[in-house]
């Protein structure tokens, strides 16, 4: 029986979802490169308020990132406040773009062959079975959904 | 059903969203479109009396069919428009950095201000060069066709503002400020003569359009600076 859905290379390749890299597609360090690229240069105290974390977390995401070579950070004065900024490097703008370019596969993919199963061949299994065999478990009913990474500030 | 199930973290749709909802943030952030605003409209503002004061220099004059036409340079004028937007994109530079950087952001106006400041030179070696007469020939020069009109009102310092907001609007992903510069470079581009027809006014003829275009950013960089106060929905 033929796949109607899948093109013969899209069986044989890799699931977009192996590509992910793990310490990029982390939602916060996610977030952390996305307001680094459009900001250019981002101060920490920026950061932890669009992103509402502590300053300890914060620091560790930024600590991996750091590790990784995806970010530079730069601590200075400015009269006698501290002031830290981080600056994405070429390899962490790249490693954005590759994150953009998998979810929009990724999303591609959902579309147009209905709700994801992660695994080991799951999706010949799906095929096998001709019918959709996993569920995103966000779009489950009653899934715990995590609040947003970003919201707007409120107002007092 | 699976036991391996993708943690909601990685709903790629919601990650995406939330990508964008933090760029669109940043962008907000970033903005500071009332400074270049007032900056212009101050630098308009101060070529009218440069512009009904200033010498003009009338030279090279020949007959052509249906009158004369001559180099006319106003020496003053042309320095001031130079001078004045050289120094109003260095403030602009300054002052958007100086304003993002406390609000934790760095900005990406240098393209615009390289682009105003290039814009500014190339007008101004343009207008010394009298490169009106290389658009059109001379019989032409004399009453220039429409679409020859607009383009010399284009390639004008107030012009130039225009363009260089296009620019400002692009670099920010701004709509309204793209629309702002479109109207603001429609006002430049209609003839304004409150049908006294051509060189109404002597050398005062250029003041009701400085009037007009720089009240027009007068007013956009009120409106900008409201649109930001805190507390404002955006």
């Amino acid at each position: 029986m033929t796949d109607p859905v899948d093109t013969p290379d899209e069986a044989t390749s890799a699931h977009p979802v192996t590509d992910l890299d793990d310490v990029v597609h982390q939602r916060v360090r996610l977030g952390i490169l996305t307001i680094a690229h459009e900001a250019r240069r981002v101060e920490f105290g920026f950061l932890r308020t669009q992103l509402d974390l502590t300053a300890g977390n914060l620091s560790k995401h930024l600590s991996v990132l750091e590790t990784a070579g995806l970010i530079r950070i730069e601590k200075g004065y400015e009269g006698r406040r501290g002031r830290t900024w981080i600056t994405l490097t070429t390899a962490g703008s790249a490693a954005l773009a590759d994150e953009i370019t998998r979810l929009k596969t990724l999303i591609a993919r959902v579309e147009r062959t209905g709700p994801l199963r992660i695994g080991d061949d799951r999706d010949a299994d799906r095929r096998r079975s001709g019918r959709d065999a996993v569920e995103l478990p966000s779009d489950r009913p009653g899934a715990q959904r995590r609040p947003p990474l970003w919201t707007p500030p409120r107002r007092a | 059903m699976t036991s391996d199930a993708v943690p909601a973290d990685s709903d790629p749709r919601r990650l995406l969203d939330e990508v964008r909802g933090l760029a669109r943030r940043v962008r907000l952030t970033q903005r500071v479109t009332w400074l270049p605003l007032l900056a212009l409209a101050a630098v308009t503002f101060g070529a009218i009396p440069v512009s009904g004061w200033g010498p003009t220099i009338t030279s090279d004059c020949r007959a052509v069919d249906g009158g004369q036409v001559c180099k006319v340079w106003q020496p003053a004028l042309q320095l001031y428009w130079l001078a004045a937007l050289l120094l109003a994109y260095v403030v602009i530079a300054r002052g958007y950095l100086r304003v993002a950087r406390a609000r934790g952001v760095d900005t990406r106006v240098r393209p615009y201000v390289l682009t105003g400041v290039a814009l500014s030179v190339a007008l101004f070696a343009a207008v010394a060069a009298g490169a009106g007469a290389w658009i059109v020939p001379d019989p032409q020069l004399l009453d220039p066709a429409a679409p020859v009109q607009m383009l010399f009102r284009l390639l004008t310092p107030v012009g130039g503002i225009g363009l260089g907001l296009l620019v400002l609007a692009w670099l920010e992903r701004h709509p309204t400020l793209l629309l702002f510069a479109l109207g603001y470079l429609a006002v430049v581009l209609v003839p304004i003569t409150f049908g006294w027809g051509a060189h109404w006014g002597g050398r005062w003829q250029s003041a009701p359009i400085l009037i007009i275009t720089g009240s027009l950013l007068l007013v956009g960089s009120a409106g900008f600076a409201l649109a930001r106060r805190p507390g404002r929905p955006r």
